[in-house]
């Protein structure tokens, strides 16, 4: 019936998040692909950076597993790290996130899971998330796999704050949970309850599947039924599979991704890298 | 100055700030011998750490963490920091790569403090080991949070040419570097290709050049990155990543890798 993966699904879909002059950031490699796509397509203003966010304002060139040497070569200026947070604390980045954990209220954690003093699990530390709340207008999060684990009633620890009293404490009238993203749907908010809300489900899937994997429940006024997400376009795939990833790095987030599959792109840029080819 | 002069101008329970960030440009040699010496009780601190934090907590030579992040990117977690953290043994403060810049920038400054807001609302506040505290802003009494100047003791930072008085040339993201090295009591610089003297003027408008008198040495390397990335000399080297991944809490594995059997 559908001639595109979920990967291309995922990434015409988050392209459509960027809009305007300022900086178009994905941490995860499929909203890394929308944010080139959207320059391609939707936000042609949009600047973009290496992984590391150094280099800055490329072309638009095939992904590669090392950034600095796929983005570096074409990149117009460089950007230092305080500057860089100079424009996000003027909302100038647009950023997808790789949460691990989102909770019904928004609230955003890559730090660890359980315990901070003794965690279950270290993941890798707050990183820029606590940086991006002040700064960017929304935080949009894209999480590889929908389950309990990853949408939460309750995070474990606060990187990104959602909605609730803290906010309004705080006054913070930045950083509001964006749109979300899985393997199963797109999500959005409901102001009024400030509690997260489904908006679309992709191709198969049921409300049943997305309720049960889900460690929330999700408000019964927004019912059972929801659209389906839309499919990517012409336009998009032919961006997406030849001009933006012809090497198929997006594969590394599929489902189906194996180290083998790795180890095998990466040797093949390697290669490239040790002996490019001639101009 | 060699590796052993630098090693030994560190001092048990110093603090060391690296630079480099995740799997790029990580001074890979001096973590290894800094891993292999008798030094103890070191602070370390990275605002993205990765395989050099990595192994000196593997060897257990770590007192305290401050860090924004440790981890190997896209290719996984750390697994002597996880195990470390999982284990509740190692001391840790967490910042946020923000306000990791501003202790440094209050340090070069020789400032106490820096204003910010990036942290407030979220559990770097809450949490035992929190650095930051809150004041009313004097001016427009806004609640802001105040991040400590942070003073490294040392700092070691990997650049892709150096020259013999002490200007280092960074070509890839710089990262913290240039701020740490201007944060520290003593900073050195390691080094593959080091010449007498860097050429004057034409300056490749993206490299970041880090100035003499923030140095105190520079130390040369071979391979001094290691298999983290050093743009544009070579990538990641994935195959040597998996292997440490695979066998770093193996702690013969380690010291063997820290004395450079390992590859």
């Amino acid at each position: 019936m559908t001639d595109y993966t979920l990967e291309e699904l995922l990434i015409a879909r988050m392209a459509k998040e960027f809009s305007g002059e300022r900086i178009a950031v994905g941490a995860t490699i499929l909203s890394d692909l929308s944010a080139r796509l959207a320059k391609a397509l939707y936000a042609p203003d949009a600047m973009l950076l290496t992984h590391s966010r150094a280099a800055a304002d490329p072309i638009l060139t095939p992904k590669g597993l090392n950034e600095e040497w796929s983005l570096t070569p074409s990149a117009a200026s460089v950007l230092g790290w305080p500057e860089m947070f100079d424009m996000i604390a003027q909302g100038l980045l647009q950023i997808w996130i790789g949460t691990v954990q989102i909770d019904k209220h928004g609230n955003s954690n890559i730090s660890v899971v359980g315990d901070w003093d003794k965690p279950a699990v270290q993941l890798v530390g707050a990183r820029g998330v606590p940086d991006d709340l002040w700064g960017c207008e929304r935080l949009c999060y894209h999480l590889r796999k929908h389950n309990k684990r990853a949408f939460v009633d309750r995070v474990d620890f606060i990187c990104g704050l959602g909605y609730g009293p803290e906010r309004d404490r705080l006054k913070l009238d930045r950083g509001w949970p964006g749109t979300v993203v899985s393997d199963l749907g797109v999500f959005g908010w409901d102001e009024e309850l400030g509690h997260m809300k489904i908006e679309t489900l992709h191709p198969g899937v049921s409300f049943a599947e997305v309720q049960a994997k889900t460690g929330f429940t999700w408000p019964a006024k927004h019912g059972v039924s929801f659209p389906e997400t839309a499919a990517p376009t012409e336009e998009e795939l032919y961006w997406i599979r030849e001009k933006l990833d012809p090497r198929g790095v997006r594969r590394l987030e599929s489902a189906e991704a194996t180290d083998a599959l790795l180890k095998t792109l990466w040797a093949e840029e390697a290669a490239r890298i040790a002996a490019p080819e001639p101009a | 100055m060699d590796m052993a002069a630098l090693v030994a101008a560190i001092g048990d329970g110093a603090s060391i700030a690296f630079g480099g960030g995740g799997l790029q440009r990580k001074p890979m040699a001096a973590a290894k011998a800094i891993g292999a010496s008798a030094l103890k009780d070191l602070e370390v601190i990275s605002m993205l750490g990765g395989p050099e934090v990595d192994l000196l907590i593997g060897l257990g030579k770590v007192r305290l963490l401050r860090f924004a992040f440790v981890g190997f990117d896209a290719y996984g977690l750390a697994p002597n920091f996880r195990k470390a953290r999982e284990a509740g043994t190692l001391p840790i403060v967490e910042y946020s790569e923000a306000t990791t810049l501003l202790a440094f920038e209050a340090a070069a400054r020789r400032l106490p403090f820096q204003p910010s807001r990036c942290g407030l609302g979220t559990d770097l506040m809450t949490v035992s080991t929190s650095p930051f505290k809150t004041m009313v802003c004097p001016f427009t009494g806004e609640t802001l949070l105040l991040v400590p100047a942070l003073v490294p003791d040392v700092a070691i930072i990997h650049v892709n040419v150096a020259d013999r008085a002490g200007n280092g040339v960074i070509l890839g993201d710089a990262y913290a570097d240039p701020l740490i090295a201007r944060a520290a009591k003593r900073t050195y610089l390691t080094a593959d290709k080091i010449v007498d003297e860097l050429p004057r003027g034409g300056m490749d408008r993206r490299a970041m050049l880090i100035s003499r008198l923030w140095v105190k040495g520079v130390c040369q390397t071979a391979n001094g990155a290691g298999f983290t990335a050093l743009y544009p000399d070579h990538p990641t080297n994935l195959p040597a990543v998996q292997a440490y991944q695979a066998q770093a809490t193996d702690r013969a594995w380690l010291d063997a890798f820290a004395q450079g059997a390992a590859s």
